[in-house]
């Protein structure tokens, strides 16, 4: 008889934690204000613990690293002075394609990015939960960070702004399965859109049929009447190209500019959407 | 009230260590998930009430970590932190590996939950061949992790027959 009434009660409290827990996604998605006011405190208050701890604990971390990481490392090194004398040999004819690339925009009205104010950020957290593709930066609306401005590292886009305190913003990176861009190909300007699809899978992206994309083409994120980006943030490097008859569309797989698990400064370009 | 205060200080503590410490210990791009941990020692010691309520909190520290949908964490948690304790009461006779074996089976349980949570409020993409990956790593570590967690729960929940008396 006992047992059966704590059974009964436990369903209730059960029952009761997941109607709370459905409400609150309801609110979270509908966009209630406190929702976000609770997010940006907690960001706020966590801060200093959080990162006191990642102080402590970083020796460990790089204890950890070394231990397991020690020939990805040493590979990575070996092609990353390989792709430095590469690129050292490109740097000049990229300077005259920037300069023509200038040229297209300002003949178009689209702002170069060059252009834009930016403010570079310490990334202080890398993602915290294993579904969440996200960084923090150590600056906030104090510096004049707003939610949904672009975030850069190099030449390449790393994500987005999502939340904001007064001295921390948290960074949805592009792998993100959220996370969509409206992007155009170089040179043929073939138009998509790219998609977030998760830790280690990089983007991927879809252009309709018919236009012209090629392996090696460089994808920059494609502006429009009203952008969620600036036009002309390089986002990836086009590695495959396939094609889906069936929905009429080509799908890309996209090797990123930036490698988004090394990450330690990051500019925040301070542009906002048209609303 | 002294019961409350404990599971806070266990429940800050797991974020800080999540945060500062497990975040930075990842095996295969997966970071151990303690909160989950939190949510099932509770379930294990407490019950299935406790662990549903246990696990909502701890859910609910996380979501307001990261940028997932508030509550979708504290669902997960805390329904994962009743069926521990429903499995819990249904053991008969425990044994050295029945703790571990719980928690792997239910950190599977949860992280496959939080996936099709996910997929219900419209969050696409997570089954790929890396959620095998975060399933085996999540439910090893916190197979590996269960018995200190669970003594750390036993000083926060207090033993039953104390908390019997409490009650009364």
């Amino acid at each position: 008889m006992a047992l059966s009434r704590r059974v009964g009660r436990s369903r209730f409290t059960l029952v009761l934690l997941i109607l709370t827990s459905i409400t609150l996604i309801t609110l979270d998605f509908r966009g209630f204000g406190p929702i976000d006011t609770a997010r940006s405190a907690a960001l706020s208050a966590f801060a200093p613990v959080g990162d006191a701890a990642t102080s402590v604990f970083r020796p460990v971390g790089n204890l950890w690293h070394g231990a397991f990481e020690n020939d990805d490392l040493r590979r990575e090194n070996e092609d990353l002075r390989a792709q430095l004398l590469d690129l050292q040999g490109q740097v000049t004819s990229d300077q005259v394609t920037r300069e023509q690339y200038q040229q297209l925009l300002t003949q178009l009205n689209l702002p170069f990015l060059g252009e834009l104010q930016t403010t570079k950020a310490k990334v202080v957290s890398g993602a915290i939960a294993n579904f969440d593709d996200t960084i923090e930066i150590d600056k906030g609306s104090d510096a004049g960070i707003k939610v949904k401005m672009p975030v850069t590292a190099g030449l390449g886009l790393v994500g987005t702004v999502v939340q904001v305190s007064a001295d921390r913003s948290v960074v949805r990176l592009i792998t993100d399965n959220s996370f969509h861009v409206g992007v155009s190909s170089v040179p043929f300007n073939a138009v998509g859109v790219a998609s977030g699809q998760g830790t280690n899978h990089g983007l991927t992206a879809q252009v309709s049929a018919g236009q012209a994309v090629l392996p090696g083409n460089v994808l920059v994120t494609q502006g429009g009447s009203k952008p969620l980006f600036p036009a002309g943030i390089p986002v990836g490097t086009v590695s495959s190209v396939t094609n889906d008859p069936a929905l009429l569309t080509q799908n890309l797989t996209v090797d990123l500019m930036v490698n988004l698990n090394d990450l330690a400064y990051v500019s925040v370009v301070m542009w906002e959407p048209v609303p | 009230m002294r019961v409350a205060v404990r599971l806070a200080v266990i429940l800050l503590t797991a974020a800080v260590l999540e945060r500062g410490l497990f975040s930075q210990l990842r095996i295969h791009g997966v970071a151990a998930d303690v909160l989950l941990l939190v949510a099932i020692s509770a379930g294990m010691v407490g019950g299935s009430d406790d662990g549903a309520i246990v696990g909502f909190f701890a859910g609910l520290t996380l979501d307001l970590l990261v940028q997932t949908p508030l509550g979708l964490s504290a669902l997960v948690y805390c329904v994962t932190g009743y069926v521990v304790g429903l499995a819990q009461g249904a053991v008969v006779r425990a044994t050295r590996w029945q703790a571990p074996a719980l928690a792997f089976a239910a950190s599977v349980l949860g992280v496959v939950l939080y996936v099709v949570a996910s997929l219900v409020v419209g969050r696409s993409g997570l089954f790929n061949r890396h959620l095998i990956t975060i399933i085996v790593v999540v439910a090893s570590v916190n197979a590996i992790l269960i018995s200190p967690v669970n003594r750390a729960m036993r000083w926060a929940l207090g033993e039953p027959s104390s908390r019997r008396a409490a009650l009364r």
